[in-house]
């Protein structure tokens, strides 16, 4: 009986906690946040200033909002390294090369100490 | 010289010589409220001029800036975290002692902070109120200054001030008693049966969980007690109703139907809501009846800047077209003189879109954007578009239209010698998002309003808490995730209310709430008379795989 009404509590959702469970196999994950971006035109010629601009806009695209991650709750977001140097594609139709983006990584990983019975990352 | 200074000050205030000044007592209760209300919000005197006042002390600050209603906030109950931080300035509570703590409610979080965060002080009469309000000192001799500013306002027209805050939050709201908060929520007729389960479910299972608890916590001192610690005795003993308030017919006919509704059960709020296409008499009737509604989930939100009841998720459909323009903008300069073209539907749903785009536009451009527009029943024309194409070769082709276009699109990714952006709405898409063909994937833009899906998925174990065991697949996800924010926002706010249930207070304490992670947004943020929580939208493209993911081209888009 008690264990039922304490459940019911845990499970208010007034009270809003992250406490909850998943069986599925473990995962991690790694995500980036930028602090800056260059662009490298490579062979393309393309135009240095204009391609700055647009990779400001990829480097950010690039970047995670970590409290996506530690708001959802049961997952630790661990900083693994700091400026790394991450190249993407420019992915636009007017001009070609790459996108140096300066990033810190993290690691995502399972909060098992808090929740022990989360296992995975989705 | 300071001495002479005030005195000087202190004759322009005795001097009876205002000819727009009224007596209080001369004044209907309608008319205090009119001026008192315009002071306090509009910091504007009775007779139209500004209130002078000195933030810091001594430096001089236009009132209309620094109003009341900025800091005390609409309900005058003021906020103790968040954004603001400011005492309640409302007769009830300026006329009691301050003390170090409330009784009964010591260790309850919002009435915990609010008892150590102000400093106690003795009740105010109406003379110590009016030497606060225009000297800046409580009545410990405290000043108070560092924050509040002073404000030079003649005693009759200070008198209709006070008498204004002696009424600010003064009865509680209807719809909430000692023993219930009543809440309802909007349904249109005709909207898609599991759509009203996803969106009802959330809702009616945080209203039944309170009410076992409020039971269960009568019968058990053990769950009484843990449940008293998060909520306060006040919230954990009320009992919450729902009901649902389906409105048939013509959209013309609804109003007469809410207030049918209303009459019966006047409730305290609106809790989400759900159509697909109007909604503007529900916000109406919620503006005229004072009726906060919180999140209802509706295509074509009322953009009404100056409407205050109803808080949107967003901005409706037409968001997606205004992120795309601001995206657009951003790399105009690639464009030299090249046109961007525009095609859309000509449905509800288009015009949103393209009115979106073209509002954003407008901000940025005064180059004219090309629109075409197609009739219903018309297909894309692939050659005709083509053609335009060639001919103009424009820098960015933006179509608004569902998944049928898709073939189209294909073919005019392709059109020859053409370089240029090629973008359209991600989420009138629908499924078929996921099966670009994979020579589109690099070439075509998608506005996508939410979190991306794979980076979403780790909230669903929130959503899972609310499904009593079903599964997620059987609800309509947006329409669910949206309604359990909607709950979230609820309990947050309520618990933020220490047991003053009026509907501002209940809208100012959403507003200051912080910057909030839910599921499918990803961002929602508040502020004082925002009505728009989520403000962002992501261009994406479909990346390569047979389980191809969402990759973001650009940041949050904010307006
Ligand atoms: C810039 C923000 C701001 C504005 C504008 C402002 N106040 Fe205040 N007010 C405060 C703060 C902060 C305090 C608490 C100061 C303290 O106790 O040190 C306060 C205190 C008060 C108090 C005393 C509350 C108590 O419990 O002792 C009253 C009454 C009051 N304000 C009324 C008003 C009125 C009326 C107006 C408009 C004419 C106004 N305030 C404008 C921020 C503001």
């Amino acid at each position: 009986m008690f264990c039922k009404i304490l459940s019911l509590i845990v499970l208010l959702l007034l009270i809003g906690t992250n406490a909850s469970a998943a069986a599925k196999p473990a995962a991690e994950a790694t995500i980036y946040q930028v602090t800056g971006y260059a662009y490298d035109p490579g062979e393309s010629g393309g135009d240095i200033a204009v391609g700055r601009v647009l990779c400001a806009t990829r480097c950010n695209a690039f970047s995670s909002d970590y409290r996506n991650y530690t708001e959802a709750g049961g997952w630790r977001v661990i900083k693994i390294a700091s400026d790394q140097e991450v190249r993407v594609d420019i992915d636009n139709p007017f001009i070609e090369g790459h996108c140096l983006c300066t990033a810190d990584q993290y690691k995502v990983i399972v909060n098992s100490v808090s929740f022990p019975d989360r296992t995975v990352l989705d | 010289m300071k001495l002479f200074l005030s005195l000087l000050f202190l004759a322009t205030f005795v001097l009876p010589f205002n000819l727009y000044a009224a007596k209080v007592d001369d004044l209907s209760p309608q008319q205090i409220r009119q001026l008192g209300e315009r002071m306090y919000r509009e910091g504007v005197l009775p007779n139209g001029e500004p209130i002078q006042a000195f933030a810091a002390g001594d430096i001089p600050v236009e009132g209309t800036s620094f109003t009341c209603i900025s800091c005390h906030l609409r309900s005058g109950l003021g906020a103790i975290e968040g954004t603001v931080i400011s005492p309640p300035a409302t007769g009830k509570i300026l006329y009691e002692e301050r003390t170090t703590s409330i009784k009964g409610n010591e260790y309850v979080p919002s009435y915990h902070s609010y008892a150590v965060n102000l400093p106690p002080r003795p009740a105010y009469t109406d003379e110590t109120l009016a030497k606060m309000i225009a000297s800046g000192v409580d009545p410990n001799g405290r000043s108070t200054m560092a924050i509040m500013p002073r404000f030079q306002i003649d005693d009759e027209n200070m008198a209709i001030l006070i008498a204004y805050l002696k009424t600010l939050s003064a009865e509680l709201s209807v719809g909430a008693t000692k023993e219930m908060l009543h809440f309802a929520t909007v349904i249109v007729d005709g909207t898609d049966p599991a759509e009203i389960e996803s969106m009802v479910l959330p809702l009616q299972f945080s209203v039944d969980r309170k009410n076992s608890l409020a039971t269960a916590s009568k019968n058990n001192d053990r769950i009484a007690r843990m449940a008293y610690n998060m909520l306060g005795p006040d919230l954990l003993a009320k009992r919450f109703s729902l009901e649902r308030w389906v409105l048939k017919g013509p959209s013309s006919t609804w109003r007469a139907q809410l207030e049918a509704y209303y009459k019966a059960n006047p409730v305290f709020a609106l809790l989400g809501g759900i159509s697909h296409g109007d909604w503007a008499p529900v916000h109406r009737f919620c503006e005229d009846k004072q009726l906060p509604d919180i999140f209802p989930q509706v295509d074509y939100p009322v953009l009404d800047e100056s409407s205050w009841q109803t808080i949107y998720l967003s901005r409706g459909i037409r968001q997606e077209g205004e992120a795309a323009a601001r995206y657009l903008a951003g790399m105009s300069e690639l464009f030299k003189d090249r046109p961007v073209i525009q095609v859309s539907r000509n449905s509800r749903r288009g015009s949103a879109l393209k009115a979106g785009f073209n509002a954003s536009w407008a901000q940025k451009h005064k180059t004219p954007v090309l629109d075409i527009s197609l009739p219903a029943g018309v297909a894309l024309n692939v050659k005709q578009l083509s053609k335009i194409i060639k001919t103009q070769n424009p820098a960015a082709v933006v179509v608004w239209d569902d998944a049928s276009a898709l073939p189209a699109l294909q073919k005019i990714a392709q059109t020859e010698g053409w370089k240029g952006l090629l973008l359209t709405s991600g989420t009138w898409l629908g499924d078929k998002i996921w099966t670009l063909p994979a020579d589109m994937r690099k070439k075509l833009y998608l506005t996508w309003p939410y979190r991306l899906p794979h980076e979403n998925a780790r909230f669903n174990i929130s959503l899972k808490r609310i499904l009593s065991g079903r599964s997620l697949d059987d609800f309509n996800f947006e329409v669910i995730s949206k309604s359990y924010i909607t709950n979230e926002v609820l309990g947050k706010a309520l618990k933020d209310m220490r047991g003053e249930y009026y509907r501002d207070f209940f809208l100012d304490s959403i507003d200051m709430l912080p910057d909030t992670y839910f599921p499918l947004y990803e961002r929602l943020s508040f502020g004082q008379g925002q009505r728009f929580a989520s403000k962002g939208c992501f261009i994406v493209q479909l990346g390569k795989g047979e389980n191809p993911q969402l990759e973001r081209r650009s940041e949050w888009v904010t307006r």
